[in-house]
């Protein structure tokens, strides 16, 4: 994790007009919501317009920051709202997947000896099976990984329960993991 | 948190390219957020500072305003006040020229206080009298305590005026008729019956060229009466009523020409003569009865 102020500590220095404390706190995030919001938008136009957007409205609610959370838990709940507000403006399609959450009987579970698969061609394999996840489902694994969120903060950002998270972010491991399981199709 | 998580899975994604914002982006993000802080003073004691010299003005102007208004007001309340006082002050300078004004009245009473111990030796008074005003009013118009309100002074002035143009046939039209003892006015009303009424009418000269009242006849209709008063302080002023009050030799013109009749009805034909030619000299206005006017 990071050393020095938290992440809370740093938004109420720039709070107090400390603006070398807003670019430490940027520093430590602006990847991991570009990521988040990047894959989710599905374009790079429209992730940064985004991401814009949930940096300035962080800045202009410094004043009235109030620590009653973890600062990434909130920071993730304005990207993920700002997200929301794209897709409904845009009514992409995209966001039915988050009413519509299918459950489908991939063994997630099953451990699959390695394979010895190289990095970079799972890596990308990866990519293109997150692309392909349900947007709730990837929305879930995305903050797990990008925002180290755990399954109450998951809920919490996301607006739903714990459990609604976890079999959201359950079947998105599933079947990331099937997809790394397949041997590579030519 | 630790069921949710693959190790695999979690080595896997972190194989995947790392996309990051564009640096213009990230410049951008960070401009405004320093033109947000900049916009603000950096701690609460330079915003206070800040505070203090954006207009000192602005912070007082409403301050300012109250306190000029509630000078204004009282500036204003404490003028009525003052204005309010101004005539209760002044209520008792009324009071004080109604006194002023009743002296001139209390004055010739005084005077004729004054004057009367001078006459007291003789038989006549040197204050002319009515011989018709009673005794008892003498007395009262010659106390020295009570002096007429003003208000009964005006009515009696009136009631003067009145009475004397109901009387303008046959009174003198002067409203000061001298006056002496009461037998000396007896003498003065026998001579005037004598007169015809045209002629003292005649004889007299109008009321603005009057001769001083001390000098003219007696008139005792009840209209001089009532402007006694009146007439007693313009004859203060009068010359001859000083020189009869300061003559030791002091007596009324009827007096006098009661005498230089009764000297003549003697034979006394040169005692008449001079105290005729002493009566002109001593009254040279004074008009004389026809029978000594030649």
């Amino acid at each position: 994790m990071t050393s020095g102020p938290s992440d809370e500590e740093l938004m109420l220095a720039y709070g107090a007009g400390d603006a070398a404390a807003f670019d430490a706190l940027y520093a430590r995030h602006r990847g991991a919501v570009f990521r988040y919001l990047r894959r989710q938008a599905g374009n790079a136009a429209i992730a940064e317009e985004i991401f814009q957007d949930v940096w300035l409205r962080l800045i202009d609610a410094r004043a009235s920051y109030a620590p009653r959370a973890k600062f990434t838990t909130w920071l993730f709940t304005i990207a993920h709202n700002r997200l929301m507000d794209h897709f409904r403006a845009n009514a992409r399609a995209a966001l039915v997947s988050y009413d519509d959450d299918p459950i489908d009987d991939v063994a997630a579970d099953t451990p699959r000896p390695d394979e010895s698969l190289a990095r970079k061609r799972d890596a990308a394999r990866l990519l293109a099976a997150i692309e392909a996840l349900p947007a709730a489902q990837r929305e879930a694994f995305l903050l797990q990984q990008e925002g180290e969120l755990s399954l109450e903060e998951i809920a919490a950002v996301t607006g739903v329960n714990r459990e609604t998270a976890k079999s959201r972010l359950r079947y998105a491991m599933g079947k990331l993991r099937a997809e790394l399981r397949e041997p590579e199709r030519t | 948190m630790s069921e949710s998580r693959d190790p695999r899975l979690d080595e896997a994604y972190r194989q995947t390219t790392r996309d990051e914002p564009p640096a213009e982006l990230d410049e951008r993000i960070r401009a405004a957020a320093r033109r947000a802080v900049d916009a603000r003073p950096q701690s609460l004691p330079a915003r206070a500072a800040a505070d203090r010299r954006r207009s000192w003005s602005v912070r007082w102007r409403v301050p300012l305003s109250i306190a000029a208004t509630v000078l204004i007001a009282a500036t204003l309340t404490l003028m009525v006040q003052e204005e309010e006082r101004r005539p209760r002050e002044e209520a008792p300078a009324p009071a004080t020229s109604t006194d002023r004004m009743s002296a001139p009245a209390a004055k010739p009473e005084a005077a004729r206080r004054d004057a009367s111990p001078s006459s007291s030796g003789t038989s006549t008074t040197s204050m002319p009298q009515s011989p018709a005003v009673p005794l008892e009013e003498q007395r009262s118009s010659t106390r020295p305590s009570a002096p007429t309100p003003p208000q009964s002074l005006e009515k009696r002035r009136e009631q003067a005026v009145e009475a004397e143009r109901n009387a303008a046939p046959t009174a003198p039209p002067s409203a000061a008729a001298p006056s002496g003892a009461a037998a000396s006015a007896a003498d003065g009303a026998a001579s005037r019956a004598a007169q015809p009424a045209s002629e003292a009418v005649t004889a007299l000269p109008p009321k603005a060229a009057a001769p001083p009242p001390a000098m003219a006849p007696a008139a005792p209709e009840p209209a001089n009466r009532l402007s006694q008063p009146l007439s007693r302080d313009r004859e203060l002023g009068d010359r001859p009523a000083r020189a009869m009050r300061e003559s030791p030799l002091a007596r009324s013109p009827e007096e006098w020409i009661a005498e230089i009749r009764r000297l003549k009805a003697q034979g006394r034909e040169a005692d008449a003569t001079a105290e005729l030619a002493e009566f002109r000299r001593r009254y040279p206005d004074y008009v004389l009865p026809t029978d000594l006017a030649r």
